[in-house]
């Protein structure tokens, strides 16, 4: 758990003022779930997801997705190799461990929907052949909530397969003086913490972590108020979500150095695993206003 | 909707029913009304659209229970009855509680149910008031035998023994009770011979009221006698004494009348009196000594010797020589007699009869022999029942203890009673009807006895039948013992005292459902943590809609930093406890509980420190 | 409808949320009680008659539980909280869900909720389990418009079934209720009328005249590439022309209620008319006295119009 540590530290290093999304970050790493920075464009999207993957020691790609980017730009080609005068498989950039995906909203649909398909099955179909993604994978996707212009909103079905949504939002003062006079660390600077492996191991940690039933009752009654038209909510929340919540949570607490989850660990990771799920792409009248509605709504005192 | 597990519990206890009718009297017409009960049952469950239609169903098997219960009122029986009774409030729950919950769920809710019903059931038994049957008893098929207005040896041939209670005395001790052998109970006179049966002599003028007995000096003995139903009207008593009642009456034979109608239980007190009752010295009437003259030849023929040759005390030593001479025999199925000369024919013949063919025959012969004598009817010996749990002891007299015995007319002594059943089998009087056929298997049959190997078992099964059914004769007479003793001159408030009790019963059983409703303890540490909470309440600290126990925590002990060790040590041990896996916290456990009841001490003490501080500082929390 | 007996003395309790206590429990033996009491009644007086002790006992054990039973029935209620939802829309004449969120630490048996003015059937029946749960307890109003269903009763005589527990309370939230749907004629504005129409679409068939349904000629730009070039123009008169295509849509229909038809019953036709021209994803709008709905389709459009019919001035 110290490793880990040790990664927040090094990322806070680089991403100044943001503890609380640095913390929700790692935390959706280790629970092995995908990750959507939704901000304006320059509060350090990009920089989150690279420090992140560098700080685990992940072999990542980068695509910026644009307008005419084609499914076969990110799963591989088959070509027709001239030497040995056969076809040979060709892996793109979804072959790594993790794949940042810049500005996902510009990619035409065709071509975010062969995205989800990846994360949703870890592997990929191509030309009738699928071939196994490595372990682990995991896809940072931002997007830029502001400029609508010639981008394809990710539908809500596609959403659900993040498990969290971070927005950035504006470091505060200090932090932004600290960036200004340039004591931010250099991502190049960063080496890895932690190895991928250590990450897998995490990972199975944080699965299991105990989830009591007092505690799954209390996701269990969120799930139902938000699907009970009860309250203001949107969409209601899938079980997907609900698993996802439950993997979040054990994340957090594994973070947190326990060895159970309690419901103020759901609580932390609520707003950023559910939100997204619960405006359908349609931002309600205050940020997390649905989930903080939810929240409010069930009896956290178990 | 039906739930199938109600209906398959109503079959169950509708088999349970069925095996019970199978064992029961088929003679007795309740039996059938039983049967007809539970074949309705049946029928209702079989079509059972509704729950209506199984509810219904229900109450009949419970009616049925019922009247089978009053047919087989034994252990064993009990028993099956407790367990279809079980069964049934089994299936009422089952329908009911809206399907949840298996078989084992609901007998054990059922299990529950019954016993807290226990408290309730025993006050019920014990305060409501014992009534007496409101219709004649013969309509529920319980026609007890033992005594009747006429006398026919000869028409008898085997007698029924009827084990169930006739009367009883109660004394304040035994020694107050004539010894064993001088038990003679006498109820009715039979002054009348046609040469076959004795009859009693319709009644001559009124009867001869009572002067009003002399207040008994305090401490005088007095009896207390409870009567079962029985179709004479004449009560049982020892033949001397003065009844309380000053309604009660004494016929010149003897013979005690009340005010009551024949067919009902009937209580009632004698004092001792030092002076001999009046009956014993009023003369004889001159049909004391008609014997049908030519109706038993034989047996006038040999009175006819005495009268010419003994005087009247040497007659009656010649009659016992006579009994003690002859082998006769006592048995409880005597060869029939005929209907001509029966007299003749027992005592030359056949010599084996019981109390009836003696007391006749003994008595024709006194008569004939020019003395003056009339059978009596009445109960001979009784157990003593020592003091138990409802009340002092008594003396148990049963319908088998009915007996028949004679009296002469000795002109110096007044009616002296003589019993020629003595005289033939010493030991029926002495020791009762068990001994008296000491060594007559047949029976002794009639007195079932088991197999040999089964004979400590059966005495054991026996013994805690006894107590089941000492248990279950708690009856008017008891009640009226108990109520004594407990309330003493409270009688009257019975009621209020039932009512109270079962109030008193109602919480209790309501306290205990509570405490065995099916809490995890994880619903215990709930209720723990709420307890600790609301100490915080008079301080404006609750948690908000949605709040976690460490925001609220942290909350609280920002505005009160008196609080934050006992919150802190709340929020930590609580949490372990609640959300922890058990194979990990186990062994901390009860560390963890004390260290929750400490947290919550300390609160305690915290929050009525503050409490007492005037209270500027607490404001109300601000919203999340 | 006047209530049955003894719910018609109850006072009523309004409120957002509303908690059963024993302010708010009534409770008085059922049916089946008073049934089972003159059973023990029977038990009782052959237990009597038959000097038997089984059946007397039976009685008293028929009697104390039925004694206890109140006490337990209205345990199973007690505690129960109950808040409002808010409710979704639904048509009028349709059984329509009103959600009531129970909150509970315990499990409650056999539960039945049904509003009082609601006829026969219907009812939500089911146990809560501990925890946050939504009854969905059916009613059917009759009328458009923002309707409360009236009173709910929610009762239980688990777990004996001797006594009959329920509380009554008035829900507050009132549910949007649009008019029936009920086919027949409307008013089209602004849209030809049958004969009329079948003119205009032949003469539109005749203007597209030939494989390609452009709609417009701009002047062509060299990046608009060859494919969009009108050659026919071009021959024709020698200036380059890029065609513009769009999409053969039919044009919006523009709804209004029949003023021939008494008002609720065009209303209930409107109703009609738009869920049908909603579900084959055609585009409408609406006009209702002085308020207008633009054209629009989807799902957000079908909402506005039907709640503009639900709460159109009669």
């Amino acid at each position: 758990m110290g490793s880990l540590h040790q990664v927040l530290t090094q990322i806070n290093g680089v991403l100044l003022g943001k503890h609380d999304q640095v913390r929700l970050a790692v935390t959706c790493l280790v629970a092995g779930g995908h990750l959507l920075i939704e901000d304006f464009p320059g509060v350090g999207k990009t920089t989150l997801a690279e420090a992140l993957a560098r700080s685990f020691g992940l072999a990542f790609r980068r695509v910026h997705f644009t307008s005419d980017l084609l499914p076969a730009d990110l799963s591989g080609l088959r070509l027709f190799d001239q030497q040995l005068g056969q076809f040979r498989f060709e892996p793109g950039p979804l072959f790594s461990q993790v794949l940042l995906a810049d500005e996902i909203n510009r990619a035409s649909p065709r071509c975010q929907s062969a995205l989800l398909e990846a994360m949703a099955a870890g592997r990929v179909s191509v030309d009738g052949t699928s071939h196994e993604l490595p372990k682990p994978f995991c896809v940072i996707a931002t997007q830029n909530g502001l400029d609508q212009a010639g981008t394809s909103p990710l539908p809500e079905s596609q959403l659900d397969r993040f498990a969290m949504r971070l927005s950035l939002g504006f470091p505060p003062r200090q932090a932004e003086a600290a960036l200004l006079a340039g004591k931010a660390t250099a991502l190049d600077g960063l080496a890895a913490v932690i190895a991928a492996e250590e990450l897998v191991e995490l990972q199975q940690q944080a699965s299991r972590v105990a989830c009591e039933p007092p505690l799954l009752d209390y996701v269990l009654d969120l799930l139902a108020a938000s699907r009970q038209g009860g309250l203001a909510t949107g969409t209601p929340l899938s079980p997907r979500a609900g698993c996802g919540l439950v993997a979040a949570a054990q994340a957090w607490a594994l973070l947190e150095e326990r060895s159970y989850v309690v419901p103020a660990d759901v609580q932390a990771v609520f707003a950023a695993v559910a939100e997204h799920r619960l405006d359908g792409g349609r931002p309600a009248q205050e940020p997390g206003g649905y989930s903080r509605q939810l929240l409010a709504a069930v009896e956290a005192i178990r | 909707m039906i739930e199938p597990l109600a209906r398959r519990l109503q079959i169950l206890s509708l088999s349970l029913l069925a095996l019970q009718l199978l064992g029961s009297d088929w003679a007795s017409p309740l039996c059938w009304g039983s049967l007809t009960l539970v074949v309705m049952a049946s029928l209702k469950l079989a079509k059972a659209q509704r729950p209506a239609d199984l509810r219904r169903g229900l109450l009949a098997q419970l009616i049925a229970l019922g009247v089978l219960a009053g047919l087989n009122p034994n252990l064993g029986p009990g028993l099956v009855q407790a367990a279809t009774g079980l069964v049934l409030v089994a299936a009422l729950l089952a329908q009911e509680s809206g399907g949840g919950g298996n078989l084992r769920q609901m007998l054990n809710r059922s299990v529950q149910l019954l016993v807290v019903c226990l408290p309730l059931l025993v006050l019920l038994f014990l305060f409501i008031p014992r009534l007496g049957p409101p219709w004649p008893q013969a309509e529920l098929g319980r026609g007890r035998t033992g005594l009747s207005e006429q006398l026919d040896p000869g028409a008898i041939a085997q007698l029924a023994l009827d084990p169930s209670p006739a009367l009883r005395i109660s004394p304040a001790q035994e020694q107050d009770l004539p010894p064993a052998d001088q038990r003679y109970w006498r109820v009715r006179v039979l002054d009348r011979f046609d040469g076959q049966r004795w009859r009693a002599a319709p009644a001559q003028g009124p009867a001869q009221a009572w002067a009003p007995p002399a207040p008994a000096p305090p401490g005088a003995a007095q009896q207390l006698w409870l009567v079962e139903p029985s179709p004479l009207s004449a009560l049982p008593w020892g033949g001397s004494g003065v009844p309380l009642n000053p309604q009660i009456t004494s016929t010149a034979k003897g013979e005690l009348l009340g005010p009551w109608q024949t067919r009902v239980r009937r209580s009632y007190g004698l004092a001792a009196s030092n002076q001999p009752p009046a009956w014993q010295r009023q003369a004889p009437a001159r049909s004391d000594l008609d014997f049908a003259a030519g109706s038993n030849p034989q047996l006038e023929a040999l009175a006819e010797g005495w009268r010419q040759q003994l005087a009247p005390a040497q007659r009656l030593a010649a009659a016992q020589a006579l009994f003690q001479g002859q082998p006769f025999r006592y048995t409880l199925q005597p060869p029939p007699l005929g209907d001509v000369a029966p007299l003749d024919q027992f005592l030359f013949a056949s010599r084996a009869g019981f109390c009836e063919h003696f007391a006749s025959a003994f008595t024709g012969l006194m008569r004939a022999a020019a003395v003056p004598a009339r059978v009596v009817v009445g109960y001979q010996g009784g157990s003593w029942v020592p003091a138990n749990l409802w009340g002092r002891g008594y003396l148990e007299v049963l319908q088998q203890d009915a007996h028949a015995w004679s009296e002469v007319w000795l002109a110096d002594q007044g009616w002296v009673r003589i019993d020629p059943t003595a005289w033939v089998a010493p030991a029926r009087i002495q020791a009762g009807l068990r001994s008296g056929l000491a060594g007559q298997w047949a029976d002794l049959g009639l007195l079932s006895q088991g197999l040999p190997w089964l004979r400590p078992l059966t005495r054991s099964w026996t013994n805690l039948d006894l107590a089941w059914n000492q248990l279950l004769r708690y009856d008017q007479f008891s009640q009226d013992q108990l109520m004594q003793r407990w309330l003493g001159p409270f009688r009257s408030w019975q009621g209020l005292v039932l009512v109270l009790g079962l109030a008193l019963a109602l919480a209790l059983a309501v306290w205990i459902l509570g405490l065995l409703r099916p809490t995890p303890r994880q619903e215990q540490q709930r209720r723990r943590l709420d307890r600790s909470l609301s100490r915080l309440a008079p301080l404006n600290l609750v948690p908000q809609p949605g709040e976690s126990l460490p925001a609220f925590c942290r909350r609280a002990a920002a505005q009160l930093p008196e609080l934050a060790p006992g919150l802190e040590r709340l929020q930590t041990s609580y949490e372990r406890l609640r959300f922890a896996p058990r194979g990990q916290e186990r062994a901390r456990a009860l560390e963890l509980a004390r260290s929750l009841g400490a947290a919550d001490r300390e609160l305690a003490a915290a929050a009525s420190r503050l409490g007492r501080r005037p209270v500027e500082r607490l404001q109300s929390p601000e919203p999340p | 409808m006047r209530e049955p007996f003894p719910d018609r003395l109850i006072r009523r309790h309004g409120g957002a949320s509303h908690r059963l206590g024993l302010r708010t429990l009534y409770i008085l033996p059922s049916g089946f009680g008073w049934l089972w009491l003159l059973s023990c009644g029977v038990l009782f007086i052959l237990g009597v008659q038959g000097s038997s002790h089984g059946a007397l006992l039976l009685a008293y054990l028929g009697l104390g539980l039925f004694l206890l039973a109140p006490y337990l029935t209205q345990f199973n209620l007690q505690g129960l909280e109950l808040r409002c939802g808010s409710p979704a829309p639904g048509f009028a004449g349709d059984v329509l869900p009103y959600p009531v969120q129970a909150t509970s630490r315990d499990q409650r048996l056999a539960l039945g909720a049904r509003f009082r003015r609601c006829e026969g059937d219907l009812a939500w029946n089911g146990s809560l389990e501990p925890g946050q749960q939504w009854l969905a307890v059916p009613w059917r109003p009759s009328q458009r418009g923002l309707q409360s269903p009236g009173r709910l009763r929610l009762q239980s005589s688990a777990p004996l079934g001797l006594f009959v527990c329920w509380t009554l309370w008035d829900p507050p939230a009132p549910q949007l209720v649009y008019p029936a749907r009920r086919p027949g004629p409307v008013l089209e504005l602004d849209r030809p009328q049958p004969r009329e129409r079948h003119q205009a679409e032949a003469g539109a068939d005749a203007q597209a005249g030939g494989s390609d349904h452009w709609r417009e000629l701009t002047p062509h730009r060299p990046e608009e590439g060859l494919a969009r070039l009108a050659w026919k123009q071009l021959a024709r008169s020698g200036e380059r022309y890029a065609k513009r295509f769009a999409d053969p849509r039919p044009r919006p229909h523009l709804l209004a209620p029949d003023p021939a038809l008494p008002r609720e019953r065009a209303l209930e036709h409107l109703s009609a008319r738009i869920w049908q021209l909603a579900a084959s994803g055609e585009s409408y709008g609406l006009v209702l006295g002085n308020q207008t709905i633009a054209a629009g389709s989807g799902s957000a459009q079908l909402e506005r119009c039907l709640a503009a019919l639900a709460l159109a001035a009669p």
